[in-house]
């Protein structure tokens, strides 16, 4: 695999994700409605919002799980299916290249954009919290979640792509997958415990099996240095994991990005047709 | 407390007797007598240090009497001391601000108390044993009136065990346990144990286990901090008991009395409790409490009430508290009833309040006029006042009051969907947990301070992730300088005598053979057309050529396997498709990409430019150009690397006659220069005008190789006969003619096509002029009838 031939493809890929006006609707919704959520929360009490963890700091933790993950699925969606629906994939591979350095070319190029998207996103909201002052550091540290739950989207959504060979397939596929993650696996979950009763420690399982909710733990400890708000499966993450509860839950975003890219990977490489 | 008195007395002590003589003698021992006997309420004043006069603590001691000074100088004392006369044990005041150490060794309690009226006072004190069940400690009280203040106690089990010890006070002392222990292991701060009226003021306890209150009426603990242990006051028995103006501070749990009476807090500040049972405030079986003008700040549980007010005639009253940014402001089990709650700032918790485990009713407690950071109602006469009540019915805190494991989905969304559906379908809407009839609507002066920060780093925060967004746009649209990415250029290999080579080629699509068993070779310079109907194999056999479908056999191009050498053999080929889609890209661009990835100068697109003969259309979108432009574009960026192979997939089909002829005229201009040309055709001109040799697929038959000369026998002409009619005749011609029978069809241009045998053109003109039909022109082409 030659480098420089993967980054002209991610350039490439770049150039056409940042037209992909979906993310930027994100982007930017994202980034006013946590605007929005940092000015309300803060003005009333003058307290800085990340620095006191209630509803406000909870509603932009849900505003990340709802939208980025719409970010990573839906630029991922579109990478490969959408050229293949073009025609211009059959062209692109044709060319004296092999297909890890298109998949991975096209990977870096989506990625890039995502964490662009979720960087303006951030920068907008980062802005809201400023004039009431806000903790930098943690901000980063959110930021730094944020990447790695819109990575992980973004594998999931290249998996997608690289099974189906229509863009708006994969679009809707997409979109039943974020659905999935993040309502209907946490209804599951919810009906799971009500019947099953399970111990912490199987609560905790069935809790960071949902990249989002890895990313949502992350989050917090981020946001407070403990889980404990979670109640007694957070405790339990904190009695087990202690001081290496953050590495842990990177670890599983890493693992999930490495899995759903490699997924993806090999669907694309394996497959008979272009 | 008369025992800090001291008086300038100094002892005087007779040194030496003589003896001049009996008067003298009985004169002097009489004056002597008078002049060393003190009055019998006077306190002696003895100094240690390590210079002495005294030069341990216990010699001191020894020669002491009640109400005696004891003045201790800088130096470390070792030893277990006993205190066992009514002295005042006092460090030096000295310019240095040394204090003297007394160190137990890792050996038993360091000082002990055991009379009443002693005070000791600004000492440092550490290294008590380790045993719990023998108490160690820093200081140990016995007995009652003892002042202890103003000491460090560090690396103490215990700090100060206060036992049987009425109306001491405990004041401004620092007191830390031993680090080594884990906090249930560490000893208690300060330990009260059947000492009624004590006072506890001022001190500062940190990384111990528990202030720990235990059968001591009448306590009074006031403007303590205390920080990072487990409980941070824990009253048990402690009736009558005042605690005020504290701070606490990262403990486990902050103030938790039980079976007390008439507990009163005031003006505490609780924060980072947080513990597994981490309440600011909490009650078991207590009566009479009264808690005021509190704050409780960032607790796992503000307020925790079990059996509170224990008897049916007493009370519970929470009053103008601030309880804000806990996880749960109030915990109340079931049965808990008579807790009234007025007045009360509950600001941005995540849950204002549960019933633990559920159920419980909503009228069982008051509440009135409190400020509900969540309350969604109006004011609208302006009263300060609510027009509706604030009712607690949440679905998802109600579910989560079933069962708390789920307490681990909160701040999902998939929780704010119950609620959503809950609040929009009343069916499922949950019983409400309380209501407050009258909430206000203004928020009070939160004494808060704030954790505002400089806005200057958020700036530049935001700056960066905004900047980190637009950096994105310059790696996407920064164009690279081609020269230094030149691919090495390649070594003059020797012109193999045959540049393709397919040898027992079969493809499959499931149980659908496509291409069986194909054999030929192609050398330099020469042209192969596929000649076959759609689906004959023609575009299957150039994708497996360029190693873009697996396949059976061998295929080898310029010397490289495709199926083990596929990119180096797509180096060596270039590759014209039907129809090329290319990116929404300018000319310009789009030869630049390609270029980039084949690794070759900025000149070579010039040449390629002007060759092609788009000098003039550089800089226009790709999207913008013609038909005939787009294939020229697309045998551009074939020729990029100067492939030695061309392969064409019917690069003619979509374009006009003129483009068309233009078209083959430049791909046999390359034949000329021996490129080895693979192209699959449906016209017979193209066939004949660039084809050295032709593979006939058919799904049916076995592929078939011919020259020209075979070929022409076995191909039946057929025409398309493109037709200019009279303005407003071109559709009804069409349906006539197809109702007649004809293939016939409208194109893009403006005219009528017939496809049909060469013999039969005429025919189809003159039916068409005998129906009244006006045709101004037409164009004849040949075409094969496998189409």
């Amino acid at each position: 695999m030659e480098a420089g031939l993967v980054m002209t493809i991610a350039q490439r890929e770049l150039r056409e994700a940042l037209r992909n006006k979906w993310l930027w609707f994100y982007a930017l919704g994202f980034g006013a409605l946590a605007f929005g959520l940092a000015q309300a929360g803060m003005s009333a009490a003058g307290y800085a919002g990340l620095g006191g963890f209630g509803r406000t700091a909870a509603s932009l933790i849900n505003a990340l799980l709802l939208f980025v993950p719409l970010i990573g699925l839906t630029v991922g969606a579109g990478v490969i299916a959408s050229e293949r629906e073009r025609g211009t994939l059959l062209y692109l591979l044709a060319q004296p290249l092999n297909r890890a350095e298109i998949f991975f070319g096209k990977a870096i190029g989506a990625a890039l954009a995502v964490i662009a998207g979720v960087a303006l996103g951030f920068g907008i909201a980062g802005i809201g919290l400023a004039t009431d002052g806000g903790d930098p550091t943690v901000f980063l540290a959110l930021f730094g979640w944020a990447v790695l739950l819109a990575l992980v989207s973004l594998g999931i959504g290249l998996v997608i792509s690289a099974l189906t060979s229509k863009a708006s397939t994969a679009t809707g596929a997409a979109l039943i997958v974020w659905l999935v993650f993040v309502f209907i696996g946490d209804l599951g979950v919810i009906g799971a415990t009500m019947t099953f009763r399970p111990p912490p420690m199987g609560m905790l399982t069935l809790v960071l099996i949902n990249p989002l909710q890895v990313f949502k733990l992350g989050a917090i400890y981020s946001l407070r240095a403990t889980l404990d708000t979670l109640g007694a499966a957070g405790q339990f993450a904190m009695h087990e994991f202690g001081a290496w509860l953050p590495f842990v839950l990177a670890a599983l975003l890493l693992g999930w990005i490495a899995a759903s890219f490699g997924l993806a990977y090999l669907s694309f490489a394996k497959r008979s047709t272009v | 407390m008369k025992l800090r008195d001291s008086r300038s007395f100094r002892p005087l002590r007779a040194s030496f007797l003589s003896y001049k003589g009996l008067k003298v003698l009985w004169v002097l021992l009489l004056l002597g007598a008078l002049l060393t006997v003190r009055p019998v309420s006077a306190a002696a004043h003895l100094v240690v240090s390590p210079q002495g006069p005294y030069r341990t603590i216990e010699e001191a001691l020894r020669v002491a009497h009640d109400g005696d000074f004891i003045e201790v100088y800088g130096g470390t004392y070792h030893g277990n001391l006993v205190i066992d006369k009514a002295v005042t044990l006092a460090a030096a005041q000295t310019t240095e601000g040394e204090r003297p150490v007394l160190d137990a060794g890792g050996v038993g309690t360091v000082v002990k108390v055991n009379v009443p009226h002693v005070t000791v006072r600004g000492f440092e004190i550490r290294n008590s044993g380790s045993e719990p069940d023998q108490d160690h400690a820093g200081i140990t009280v016995n007995a009652p009136f003892a002042v202890i203040e103003q000491n460090r106690l560090d690396e103490v089990l215990f700090g100060i065990f206060v036992a049987q010890a009425a109306d001491s006070v405990v004041r401004d002392n620092e007191i830390t346990s031993q680090a080594r222990f884990e906090t249930g292991r560490k000893g208690d701060a300060i330990r009260l144990w059947y000492s009624p009226r004590v006072l506890v003021e001022n001190n500062h306890v940190y990384q111990a286990r528990d202030l720990v209150l235990w059968y001591s009426e009448g306590v009074h603990l006031v403007n303590n901090l205390i920080e990072d242990g487990r409980y941070g006051v824990h009253l048990m028995y402690c009736d009558n008991s005042l605690i005020e103006n504290n701070r606490l501070l990262n403990n486990s749990v902050g103030i938790y009395a039980m079976y007390s009476r008439q507990v009163e807090l005031r003006n505490n500040d609780l924060r980072g409790q947080r513990g597994p049972s981490g309440y600011a405030l909490g009650f078991k079986d207590t009566d009479a409490v009264l808690a005021q003008a509190n704050l409780l700040i960032d607790n796992r549980g503000g307020i925790f009430l079990d059996g509170t007010p224990f008897t049916p005639n007493s009370f519970a009253r929470f009053e103008n508290n601030i309880i804000a940014f806990n996880d749960i402001a109030v915990t109340i089990m079931p049965a808990v009833k008579g807790v009234e709650f007025s007045n009360n700032v509950f600001w941005e918790n995540v849950e204002q309040m549960t019933v633990h485990g559920g159920g419980g009713k909503p009228t069982a407690n008051m509440w009135q006029g409190n400020y509900w950071s969540d309350y969604d109602g109006l004011d609208a006469d302006g009263d300060g006042v609510g027009d509706t009540p604030y009712i607690s019915e949440k679905f998802f805190e109600n579910m989560t009051d079933r069962e708390p494991l789920l307490r681990a989905l909160l701040y999902s969304p998939s929780a704010q969907a119950i609620e959503f559906a809950a609040a929009s379908f009343p069916i499922v809407k949950p019983q409400p947990k309380f209501s407050d009839p009258q909430p206000q609507v203004n928020l009070p002066a939160l004494p808060i301070e704030s954790t505002r920060r400089s806005a200057g780093g958020m700036i530049l925060t935001a700056a960066f992730l905004l900047a980190l967004a637009c950096g994105a746009f310059f790696i996407a649209y920064r164009e690279k300088t081609m020269e230094n990415k030149l691919a090495a250029p390649r070594d003059a290999e020797p012109v193999s005598p045959v540049q393709v080579s397919v040898r027992n080629v079969t493809k499959s699509y499931g149980k659908t053979a496509v291409l069986q068993d194909l054999s030929f070779e192609l050398g330099a310079g020469r042209a192969l057309a596929l000649w076959g109907a759609n689906g004959a194999g023609k575009t299957t056999l150039i994708q497996a050529m360029l190693g873009l479908v697996p396949f059976e056999g061998t295929i080898v191009i310029a010397d490289q396997p495709v199926k083990s050498k596929g990119k180096q053999v797509r180096g060596r080929i270039g590759y014209v498709p039907q129809q090329v889609m290319f990116y929404d890209w300018s000319v310009q661009s789009t030869l630049q990409f390609y270029a980039r990835l084949k690794r070759v100068s900025a000149a070579r697109i010039e040449t390629l430019v002007e060759q092609m003969g788009l000098t003039t259309h550089r800089a226009k979108a790709v999207s913008a150009l013609s038909g005939g432009l787009r294939q020229r574009l697309a045998l551009a960026l074939a020729l990029l690397s100067d492939p030695p192979v061309l392969l064409l997939d019917e690069p003619t089909a979509n374009l006009d006659t003129q483009a068309r002829a233009d078209y083959v005229k430049l791909v046999g201009d390359l034949k000329q220069q021996d490129k080895t040309i693979v192209f699959a055709s449906h016209r017979l001109e193209e066939v004949e005008a660039l084809a050295d040799e032709i593979l006939w697929l058919d799904s049916n038959k076995s592929p078939r190789h011919l020259n020209l000369e075979e070929w022409r026998a076995q191909v039946a002409p057929m025409v398309e006969l493109t037709l200019w009619l009279a303005n407003g005749q071109r559709e009804r011609a069409n349906d006539f003619l197809n109702a007649a029978g004809w293939q016939s069809h409208l194109n893009g241009h403006g005219t009528i096509v017939i496809r049909t045998r060469a013999e039969q053109k005429l025919k189809a003109l003159r039916t068409l002029a005998s129906n009244g039909f006006i045709v101004d022109d037409f164009q004849v082409e040949r075409q094969s009838e496998v189409e």
